[in-house]
This record gives C-alpha cells, structure tokens and sequence, in this order.
C-alpha cells in the first residue's frame, strides 16, 4: 500500500506546489494522476520517489516513510535518461551491481526478451530509437522487481504510434507482477487506456479536484462508446478546475484535452 | 558526371570520393615541403648563406650525427622523465583538486577563489622562487612542471564536474549509489571525455614547462642543447632540439589519446561522424 498522507510541497520561494494531498494506492492498481502544467502532479511523484522531499504531511510504503530513493520504488522519466557510456545490456543491469556475472547477465537477457531488444544488447544508447530507449528505460526500472513503479509523463515524447504501442506494452509488463504503478500524464486518452483509478488535479496550489474509477474491462477500446463516456467524465472534472480558475481569476494554461 | 541517358553514374562519384581521401592527409604536407624544397634550394644556389636559417639537409645531418653519438637519446631521455614525472604529479594533484572543488558547493566556494588567484600568475614567474625554494637541480624543475599542468587539469575536472547533467546523477539517487558509486559509476564516465582534453591539454603545457625549465640551468636535458646551440651559434642544433621537442610531444600526445580512445567510443559526437 503506497499512501499519500497530506502532502503539501513549499519551495524556498514561498510557491506552493502541493497542498494537502492525500491518497492511497492499493497493490495492482494503475492509478493515473492528470491535469494541467503546473498543478504540482509531478512534484507528487517525485515526492513519492524520494529524490525530492514532501515539506508537508508525508509518503509512505507499507509504513515506512519515505525520506529517499527506496529500493522497492523504480522510477521512469519522461527522458530516458540511459547513461551513454553504457551499453544497452550494462544500462538494463545498471541496478543488479550486486549480483554476480552469470545471474546478472541471465536477468537482463530476460529482460530485453520482455521489451523485445534482445538484438540491441550490444548497441550504445545513441543508436535506439526514442520508443526503443524508454523500453531500455523500462526494463532497467522493472529489472529489480520493485512493488512500485512510478513513471513521470513517460511517453510524452513520442509518436502517437509509438506512444500507443508502448502503452499496450506497459500493460503487458504490469500484468506479469502486478506492481503498484503510479503515472502522471497531460493525456487524456492515456489515462483512460491505462489506470484503474484517474486522479484530476488543479494547479495553485496543486490540489486533486477529484477522482475517478475507470471501469473498463482490458484490452481497452479507445474507440468505444465507453471509452468515449469516461472521456466526457473526465472532460467534465476537468471543466470544474477551469471555473475554480476563472473564479479566481488567474490566466488559463493550455490542458492538452 | 552524366552519362548518355542522363543518369548519375554514383559508382564513379564514389571512387573519386575515395582517391580524395587518400590524398586529404597528404595535402596537409604541401605547405611545409614547398618551403622546405625551397629553402634548400636557395641555399644550394648561393642565393643565401643560410648560416642563421640552416637548410633542411644540414638539419637532418646534425640531427643524424647527434643521434648517432647518442647525445640525442641522452638528452631526450632526460626531458621526457622530467615531463613524466611533472606531469605525473600535476595531474594526480589535479584531478583530486577538480574532483573535490568540483563535487561540492561548499569546497567549491572555499578553494576554488584562491586556486584561480593562483592560476592567473604566470607559472614562469615562479621561477626564481622554486630554485630559492628546491635548489637548482631536479626538484624544482619537476614541481615548475608540476604547477604547469596542475591547473588546465584542474580547471577541465572541475568544471566537468560541475556541469555533469542532473538528470543522469537522478539515475544514480534512484539506484541509491554510494558517494563513491556515485563517482566511480556516474561522474567519472560522465567526464572522461572533458578529462581526456585536459589530460592532452596539462601535457601540452608540461612540455612547454619543460623547456622553462631546464633555461633555470640544466647540464641536460634538449632544453640544455637549445641553449647550448644558442651560446655555441649552431643554429642546426637549436633547430635539431625543436624538432626532437615536436616529434615527442607529438608521441605522448598520441599515447595519452590511444590509451584513451577505447573509453570513449559511446560518445555522439559531431566529429565522429
């Protein structure tokens, strides 16, 4: 169980990123977190991962407060951010240090079977495509079978082609040890294909405006009328944080709906 | 380069390119032996006596002649271990200077002021100094060249240091590394290839210290056989010592990026294309 207990974030400036944000997140869920450039969602799962510090309330894992990177919490970027002077089998093993050669080798063969790269072993990071390299990114994060894996806005970078392939092959991943996953997004159509809970959040400060069980059975269809129904569900949360912004009068970001 | 029927013929294009980049390293000479050819040949027709500029004939006969009494070896033997050693020295010290100043704020605003204080003196001016300091023999030459690479060494660490990307020290938080893991795994390949250009850098600097050097007073040395030809007026010899100077520097130099290169191949560079 990952819990989110009042989390509010201040910056040395006096900005309030976060305020008061408090969740829980079962083992197996898919929670999504949506909303707007600067409504604190990254702050949130940065928070969670221990490599920034909640100013406010705290993050837990099974109890255990988080205060820095925790071995059973992986972490993907929205970049890759494979280190270039490996190549792209030593970047999978980078967290197995500590096993010996041969069960090292054996676990990242496997994994780069898992994300289909098995012929790119060899290859430096410069040589992959961006598709191919978030799936190195992917394997390198799964590889030390953590129980919960936060990605931040992970495939925003690519293609629309390539960011639905990827998605597909997120899920599959997901569904072999069913790790907590925490996402944060800008995209609707990716929340709805991949959570089983959306959370929408509002920015200044950063708050959730409210929370949404997503019911559809997997594989998802995007182009159902479903699909399409928990599109307006959330169109319409959506619409709520833009009046609480209008009554507040503060100038509209662009949301990416 | 169109044929009858108006298509390119590549296959042709392509063996041209390649006669092109054989003779690409060769076109790089033609300055330097027209001059050379030149110069004999003004010498040989009397237009010149080429007593202070010897032609390039009398330069290679006096470099044979010393080579051949093994006063050459002699004297390069000595200069290359001076180098080696002050280059040794300054380099260790170097790096661990850049390393420290380089991996936190608080060495770095404490040292680094006083380090580039010193940088800014020319390390010449230290001179009269060190022979005060270490006497007249080796130990001041070895530190004078010591000094000399010290700083480019810890300037290009340093600022490597510094400016290693966050996003991939991030990767080594996640993987929760060690301080030293951190270094080891991280930073230092993150700066090898500015290291690199230090390390060839400091070594530039410690042959041109070398030769500071051994002017101080030195009974060895090619720097000894420069002013030895400048006192005697052998301009052959001086001439003789420069390019004994040119062929090592261009040697170590050579040693230090071959010893580098297989460390360096990940790199994207626009040069590697």
């Amino acid at each position: 169980m990952l819990v989110f207990d009042h989390v509010g974030k201040t910056y040395p400036n006096g900005v309030r990123a976060l305020d008061g944000v408090s969740l829980e997140v079962a083992p197996g869920e898919i929670l999504v977190i949506i909303g707007g450039s600067g409504c604190g969602k990254s702050t949130l799962l940065r928070a969670a991962s221990g490599l920034d510090i909640a100013t406010q309330g705290r993050v837990a894992l099974d109890g255990t407060t988080i205060e820095a990177p925790h071995e059973k919490i992986g972490l993907i970027f929205q970049e890759p951010r494979l280190l270039p002077w490996l190549s792209v089998a030593n970047n999978v093993g980078f967290g197995l240090s500590h096993l010996s050669k041969p069960e090292r080798a054996k676990r990242i063969a496997a994994a780069l079977e898992r994300v289909g790269l098995t012929d790119k072993a060899g290859v430096w990071p410069r040589e992959l495509s961006g598709g191919q390299a978030q799936r190195v990114a992917i394997a390198r994060a799964l590889i030390t079978r953590p129980s919960v894996l936060l990605l931040d806005e992970p495939f925003s970078a690519l293609d629309a082609f390539t960011r639905a392939e990827l998605q597909d092959h997120l899920l599959d991943l997901w569904e072999e040890g069913r790790p907590i996953l925490v996402l944060v997004t800008h995209d609707i159509e990716e929340a709805l294909v991949l959570a089983t809970r959306v959370v929408v959040m509002r920015a200044q400060p950063g708050r959730i405006a409210g929370i949404l069980d997503v019911p559809l059975p997997r594989p998802r269809d995007r182009l159902s009328p479903a699909f399409e129904e928990q599109k307006r569900r959330v169109l319409r949360l959506f619409d709520s944080t833009l009046l609480h912004r209008r009554a507040l009068n503060q100038p509209l970001h662009d949301f990416q709906i | 380069m169109l044929s009858s029927d108006g298509l390119v013929k590549p296959q042709r294009a392509r063996q041209r390119a390649g006669g092109m980049r054989l003779l690409r390293p060769a076109l790089g000479l033609l300055v330097p032996v027209v001059l050379a050819v030149g110069w004999e040949i003004i010498v040989r027709t009397g237009l010149s006596s080429g007593r202070l500029v010897p032609p390039p004939s009398v330069i290679l006969s006096t470099f044979a002649d010393l080579a051949a009494t093994g006063e050459l070896q002699r004297h390069a033997t000595v200069t290359l271990l001076r180098v080696l050693a002050g280059f040794a020295s300054g380099v260790v010290l170097g790096t661990l200077a850049g390393a420290i100043t380089g991996y936190s704020a608080l060495n770095h605003r404490l040292l680094d002021p006083s380090l580039q204080g010193l940088r800014a003196i020319p390390s010449i001016a230290w001179v009269p100094l060190f022979i005060l300091w270490f006497g007249i023999f080796e130990a001041s030459k070895i530190i004078l060249i010591a000094v000399g690479v010290f700083f480019p060494v810890y300037l290009g660490v340093m600022g490597a240091v510094r400016s290693v990307d966050r996003k991939i020290v991030e990767v080594g938080r996640v993987f929760r590394l060690s301080g030293a893991a951190m270094v080891w795994r991280i930073l230092l390949p993150a700066i090898a290839p500015a290291y690199v250009i230090a390390l060839r850098a400091g070594l530039g600097l410690g042959w041109m210290f070398v030769v500071a050097a051994e002017f101080m007073g030195a009974s060895e040395g090619l720097g000894f056989l420069l002013i030895d030809g400048q006192q005697l007026g052998k301009p052959a010899q001086i001439v003789a010592a420069i390019v004994a100077f040119a062929l090592l520097g261009k040697l170590t130099d050579w040693i230090v990026a071959s010893i580098a290169a297989p460390f360096l191949r990940w790199e994207d560079a626009f040069a590697s294309r």
